[in-house]
């Protein structure tokens, strides 16, 4: 048995020997002696030799101590004991788990492979001298956040909490919302090196067959050497990457991806990211949130058309604003008109360079407050709007209705729920407004047939992505452009829900 | 005869949403112009007749799809002609199909550097509608069909609100005398609606059988072209009301002109521009469709692999073509009034006909040897 | 010139792009029907880039249906 080294690090599969001295030190040279295993040899009663293996920081101490050694180191002289030294002893490990150790989760264990996937996932392994193979006691337990609020997807009403790092905790929030028979999870583990754990989780029966084995397919073929993100996943597993537009919804809310649970979607919980995954996600699907439906259906279908008003504001904005004042200056109404020219008397740059400048400086702006360390994120906001906005304009460099409009434009892009979406709208601006710079509205509608085009041809999984507003399937435009009443609501989408499609009934 | 180069499936709703889009087309633009030349102040009864007239050959397109459900024009063509004779007619009907979209590429262009892009070259409105016409063809016809699906319910409240907001220009006067000259000038009117909004929808027989076809399928087929031919009659009738006949046959693009009349409360107006979004819809849909017959034609005619391989080709073809079609726009006007409408007629109407006959004949001969 | 240049920098894009992999492939026919349309829309672009005039193929067109035309409109007494 020789420890091997490299990417991806392979063991022989013997069936682990009994000599537990040889064991400990193989383990110990695979892991190069790391200073975090740690190996603890007991000695229980009638001189039967054992030795507990973990690493110390991903297993829990109270369970360890209180679970696994405790329960051995106080066997005693008890009847445990005098079975344990009558038994044969191939057969210690066995009346062990069964009999003596107090932990909840154990399994025995028969090749090196999965020893180390358990051990190096937070589990003890347990080892008997003469005795073959080992247990994988349960006792993982890692420092995590506590479950707080979303950080990306606030709402003014609903639930407050967010998915966090840890995929057991993010199963327990799914499980609390959903306490039916039929959710399933399936995992699996992704990633040569970091060997993710990964949760594909939807709802028998409801979700479709075909979509899930295709889900199982894709992340099958995924052969990358980590996943530190669903957004690694994400890139593989969708349609057709050379595309703007997410076809893989996220989310941190557990109420979100529980509401797309019941409509037949499939979430992806990946260990380490409070971003689960959904598929498939279609158009419509990044303009809702699940406040919608905690909210009258009025105020939801309102505040729903808004936001679709805001994806063309900040999509179009600045290149009408290019188009109209190049060519189609006639458009205005005579005073605005004279306004307007007054204004862009003394700039001197064409229009479209002043919205490409101002656009560009506001995405700059953008992300430097993302990196910025709090302590000096208020100044920079302050700076970046009204210093620079203000100082531009009387500087001469940039026109005052040009500040408006990118402000306008910039805080229609944050109307979106969906994060993944409004960057696409970030790309596609300027694109328009190189559009609308040469050939005015002509270049617009050009820009907009085609990007209609490209968005019909799309799918997500195998779902045409603009349903159901093309094709029109008029049962479910009920929940897209609109937000009706529950009553009125009567079937699962027909994009993802398979046959047994009534959501009220049964 | 099931058709391996084209898997896509268009659903009734999309098809009828296509017929509005390619019955309005261009005839938007160029129709009411030549039915006033035609008939003066009773272009709008050309428009009726047209419409009627319409009719039969839409149900002549219709038995074909009847007898051949799965072939599109081109393998019926095919079928009934045999190998030499079908491939070159089917060659011919590939040939119409493009420069049908030439001159609608070319009419478009004209458009907007006539009136609202003045300064921009002409070649360069081609290129532009070129390059997202090809974009469209890559991705396929139920794309294509889709984003009309999309389109549809704003292109019809951009026209409804352009009508809505005409109405106080009206001045029924301008439709006096009623048949002052007999219907002879109707009659002549008629030609143009019969050809330009509907038998230029012969291209449609390249795209019917790949529709799903329901109950309902027949008849949303002729209500589709009605309500197409409806909204020419309205756009017809209102060109006349506002501008007047003399108006609307001299002015080049009269619904131009329509658009330019409207004025609410001294503050929506000119909003031409925003108009011309809708011409560019309808005409993008009617050439999307022509081009793909063409391809589709070409491909089926010479038994090819695919379409869509030929695309790149046939964007230099039409920059070239969409140039040359004629050197200026009056003889392009010309040709439309006086020539044209016989071509679409001979390749909509009167080799339909002889296909229908072939067919009919054929079943004879199958019948005496039974 | 420059649209010489940029349409033999399309012709040439084309070809490697789409006729070699088509040849190679073995689709000769298709070759042959993309050759030519090929060189047509090269040939007609040529003159689009450069603004000369060639004889509109519409000519043809009234040619042809120009004595039906006459026929008709004298007949109908329509307008011309």
């Amino acid at each position: 048995m020789s420890a091997s080294s490299g990417a991806s690090s392979s063991f022989d599969d013997s069936l682990l020997e009994g000599r537990m001295k040889q064991n400990l030190a193989y383990i110990g040279d695979s892991l190069g002696h790391s200073q975090d295993l740690v190996a603890r040899e007991l000695t229980l009663p009638f001189d039967i030799r054992c030795a507990l293996v973990y690493i110390d920081g991903i297993t829990d101490p109270q369970l360890l101590h209180h679970a696994v050694i405790d329960s051995l180191l106080g066997l005693g002289g008890s009847e445990d004991a005098v079975q344990l030294s009558r038994l044969d002893k191939s057969e210690r490990l066995r009346y062990l788990s069964d009999r003596v150790l107090a932990a909840g989760d154990i399994h025995p264990l028969k090749d090196w492979n999965s020893l180390f996937q358990d051990l190096l996932s937070g589990d003890a392994i347990l080892f008997a001298d003469e005795c073959g193979g080992a247990l994988r006691i349960g006792v993982g337990g890692l420092e995590e956040r506590a479950v707080g609020e979303p950080v990306s997807q606030s709402v003014t009403r609903g639930p407050m909490e967010a998915f966090n790092e840890s995929l057991r905790t993010n199963t327990a929030l799914l499980r609390r919302k959903i306490k039916d028979t039929r959710l399933r999870m399936d995992s699996l583990r992704i990633g040569r090196v970091t060997k993710t754990n990964v949760t594909v989780t939807y709802l028998q029966g409801i979700a479709k067959e075909e979509i899930v084995a295709e889900v199982h397919r894709r992340l099958g073929k995924i052969d990358i050497d980590g996943v530190l993100e669903g957004g690694y996943i994400e890139e593989f597993i969708q349609d057709q990457t050379l595309t703007p537009f997410p076809t893989v919804y996220n989310s941190e809310r557990p109420d979100t991806i529980a509401a797309g649970l019941l409509e037949g979607k499939i979430a992806i919980l990946v260990d380490g990211t409070p971003f689960v995954l959904l598929v498939p996600a279609l158009f419509v699907e990044f303009f809702q949130a699940s406040e919608d439906y905690a909210q009258r259906f009025d105020i939801s279908t309102l505040i729903r058309i808004i936001r679709y008003i805001s994806f063309f504001i900040t999509t179009l904005a600045p290149a009408l604003y290019v188009a109209i004042t190049t060519f189609h200056q006639e458009m205005l109404p005579t005073n605005l008109l004279i306004n307007l020219a007054a204004q862009r008397e003394g700039v001197p740059f064409p229009a479209v360079i002043e919205a490409i400048l101002m656009e560009v400086t506001y995405e700059i702006l953008r992300e430097a407050g993302i990196r910025m360390p709090r302590t000096v994120g208020q100044a920079v906001s302050i700076v970046g709007t009204l210093v620079i906005g203000q100082a531009a304009v009387q500087a001469g460099i940039v026109s005052a209705a040009m500040v408006i409009i990118v402000s306008i434009t910039a805080i229609a892009s944050y109307v979106i729920p969906s994060g993944s979406m409004s960057m696409s709208a970030r790309m596609l601006r300027f694109l328009f407004m190189v559009l609308a710079a040469s050939f005015g509205l002509f270049g617009v509608i050009i820009g907009l047939i085609g990007l209609v085009l490209h968005l019909s041809s799309l799918r997500s999984f195998g779902v045409p992505y603009m349903a159901p507003m093309s094709p029109i399937i008029m049962s479910d435009i009920k929940d897209s452009l609109f937000r009706f009443p529950w009553t009125m609501m009567k079937k699962r989408p027909w994009s993802t829900a398979s046959p047994n499609n009534r959501r009220r009934e049964n | 005869m099931k058709n391996l180069l084209e898997k896509g499936r268009i659903s009734t709703r999309q098809l009828a949403i296509l017929i509005v889009f390619m019955t309005v087309g261009d005839s938007i633009l160029i129709l009411p112009s030549l039915t006033a030349e035609a008939a003066d102040q009773n272009a709008w009864l050309s428009v009726i007749l047209g419409g009627a007239l319409a009719m039969p050959v839409l149900w002549i397109w219709g038995a074909l799809a009847r007898f051949y459900p799965q072939a599109n024009l081109i393998e019926i063509v095919q079928s009934l002609l045999g190998k030499w004779l079908g491939g070159a007619v089917a060659l011919y009907y590939s040939v119409y199909f493009f420069f049908v979209a030439a001159g609608l590429i070319r009419e478009l262009g004209d458009f907007f550097t006539i009136q609202i892009l003045a300064q921009t070259p002409l070649r360069a409105i081609h290129l532009l509608l070129l390059f997202v016409l090809a974009w469209g063809l890559a991705k396929g016809l139920e794309p294509i069909v889709r984003t009309g699906e999309l389109f549809f319910p704003w292109f019809l409240l951009m026209l409804t609100a352009l009508i809505v907001c005409l109405t106080p220009n009206l001045r029924p006067v301008n439709l006096k005398p009623f048949l002052s000259e007999g219907i002879s000038p109707v009659l002549h009117g008629s030609l143009y609606v019969l050809v330009y909004p509907f038998a230029e929808l012969v291209a449609l027989l390249m795209v019917l059988p790949y529709v799903n076809r329901k109950a309902n399928t027949k008849r949303d087929y002729y209500l589709a072209a009605l309500f197409g031919g409806l909204i020419m009659l309205i756009i017809v009738l209102f060109s006349l009301l506002v501008l007047g006949p003399f108006l609307t046959s001299n002015q080049v693009y009269p619904t131009y002109a329509l658009a330019k009349k409207v004025n609410i409360g001294n503050f929506l107006q000119r909003v031409e521009a925003v108009v011309a979004i809708i011409w560019v819809l309808s005409t993008f849909f009617k050439t999307a469709i022509h081009s793909y017959a063409f391809l589709l034609g070409m491909a089926e005619t010479f038994k090819l692999q695919g379409y869509r391989r030929l695309i790149g080709p046939y964007v230099l073809l039409q920059f070239g073509m969409a140039y040359i079609i004629t050197p200026n726009f009056t003889f392009y006007t010309d040709v439309l009034y006086k020539y044209w409408p016989f071509w679409d007629l001979t390749n909509a109407l009167l080799l339909p006909l002889i296909l229908l006959a072939a067919h009919a004949a054929g079943r004879k001969r199958t019948a005496v040897k039974a | 010139m420059i649209g010489l240049t940029v349409i033999l920098l399309c012709v040439a894009a084309l070809i490697w792009k789409t006729l070699l992999p088509m040849l190679r492939r073995g689709e000769f026919r298709d070759g042959v029907v993309f050759s030519v349309m090929l060189a047509g829309g090269a040939f007609f672009s040529f003159f689009a880039a450069n603004l000369i005039p060639f004889p509109a193929p519409l000519h043809l067109l009234v040619a042809v249906y120009k004595p039906f035309s006459q026929w008709l409109f004298s007949a109908m007494g329509w307008k011309s």
